[in-house]
């Protein structure tokens, strides 16, 4: 008797399917495969083989499946933030996906923003497992020791520290990734995420920060002005 | 707006950070410090205050720009000379440093506290002091009237003396004094 195994050890690749609903004559067996995320590069491929096998001895087919183009995508893309801000203690972080070797990430506007850096100044990111960052911080620019994109999908996250808003309006920035394989000559490929902040409350305070009274001493006989400076972000009036 | 005494200049941009200038209006020619002024600075945020206060001093001197008319070189056919001065004391006290030549007309000062030209007459005490009624000094200052009188100087010389007008507080301290050298000349020699 005869039966299709997925390879001469007897198991299945998890990621290819095989279907044989009439495995005696002349028949079909169909075989599909799950999608590979590995980097589409020269020579990067997931193989196996498929026995079938019959009386008259055993046949092999092997299957071969090349990945996925380079590519790296922010996710979520848009990003929201209160008017706080977020601190270097609670910042907000940006997550994405992958097959890339090297990530490096760069502001593409907004200067209230400010991308995590290591103490060295280098810009750095961590990479993600679906609920929290993962294993220690890479330089930007730099990717995951042992390149897991030649295989498959993993996810990364950065830390961005934002500006308190004081204004009255919300305000944007952009956070730009790009993402290289194994040829650093390659145009990277991109993706770009949105953070957008709520617009401030407006303040009013005399001479400095929090401060609201004041009082001016004039002598007896002072003509001068005294000035008193006002600290807004709003219309006020003097009564 | 301008609030008694104060005058506000509003220098700044009212929209965003801006400046606001205060500067009296009149000096305060109290002894008491002004009562404090307040102005509001009002914005979508609430209202934020500036207190202005103005201190006050004592004094007495010779009416800005009525100084006497040469007190150290007085004709000697006059048998009077008078002048102003302003004080803002609660007592005020006369005295001459000889005292047999020239003397106050009738022992008194007159004190006009409303620059109306209506004047309460004050008359020295033994002491040689008068207390202002009601002590406006303490808000304002006010104005005096001294009046001299004294015989012709015919006695060949000159007969110099010096007036001194001592101003006290409520606390009886002494403030300033204002002193007045006095001579009356001698009649030529023809």
């Amino acid at each position: 008797m005869g039966g299709i195994i997925g390879s001469k050890s007897g198991r299945l690749d998890a990621w290819l399917t095989i279907q044989a609903s009439n495995p005696t004559g002349n028949n079909p067996i169909d075989y599909s495969v799950s999608q590979f995320n590995g980097r589409q590069e020269t020579g990067n491929k997931r193989s196996t083989t498929s026995i079938v096998s019959g009386a008259a001895g055993d046949r092999t087919v092997y299957i071969n499946q090349t990945g996925r183009p380079l590519y790296v995508a922010f996710d979520p893309i848009n990003y929201n933030v209160a008017a706080a801000g977020a601190s270097a203690s609670n910042p907000l972080v940006l997550t994405g996906r992958t097959n890339a070797k090297t990530l490096a990430f760069s502001i593409g506007s907004g200067a209230f923003i400010e991308l995590k850096k290591d103490g060295s100044n280098n810009v750095v990111y961590k990479q993600h497992d679906g609920t929290s960052p993962t294993g220690t911080y890479i330089i930007s620019g730099n990717g995951p020791t042992g390149d897991p994109g030649l295989t498959d999908e993993w996810m990364f996250c950065i830390e961005i520290i934002v500006d308190e808003n004081t204004s009255l309006s919300s305000r944007s920035a952009t956070v730009v990734v790009s993402a290289l394989g194994t040829d650093t000559t390659a145009t990277p490929v991109t993706s770009t995420a949105t953070i957008t902040q709520s617009s401030g409350s407006s303040y009013l305070w005399l001479e400095e920060t929090n401060q609201t009274e004041v009082t001016l001493t004039f002598a007896w006989n002072e003509t001068t002005s005294q000035t008193v400076d006002v600290l807004s972000n709003d219309q006020w009036s003097v009564s | 707006m301008i609030k008694s005494g104060v005058e506000l200049t509003n220098n700044g941009s009212s929209s965003g950070n801006g400046a606001v200038s205060i500067h009296p209006v009149n000096a305060n020619w109290g002894r008491l410090g002004k009562a404090e002024v307040y102005f509001n600075v009002t914005g979508a945020a609430g209202t934020r205050t500036i207190e202005v206060s103005q201190d006050g001093h004592e004094f007495v001197e010779f009416e800005e720009n009525l100084d006497p008319y040469e007190p150290n070189n007085i004709d000697y056919f006059h048998e009077g000379w008078a002048f102003f001065f302003e004080s803002n004391s609660k007592y005020l006290s006369v005295s001459f440093a000889e005292g047999s030549h020239f003397a106050l007309n009738n022992n008194r000062l007159l004190v006009d506290t409303d620059y109306d030209g209506t004047y309460d007459l004050y008359t020295l005490d033994a002491s040689g002091e008068i207390e202002i009624t009601d002590d406006p000094g303490q808000y304002d200052k006010y104005r005096v009237l001294v009046g001299l009188e004294f015989p012709q100087n015919n006695t060949g010389s000159d007969i110099a003396d010096t007036l001194t007008i001592r101003g006290f507080s409520a606390s009886g301290a002494q403030g300033q004094t204002l002193t007045i050298s006095l001579v009356h000349k001698a009649a030529p020699v023809v």
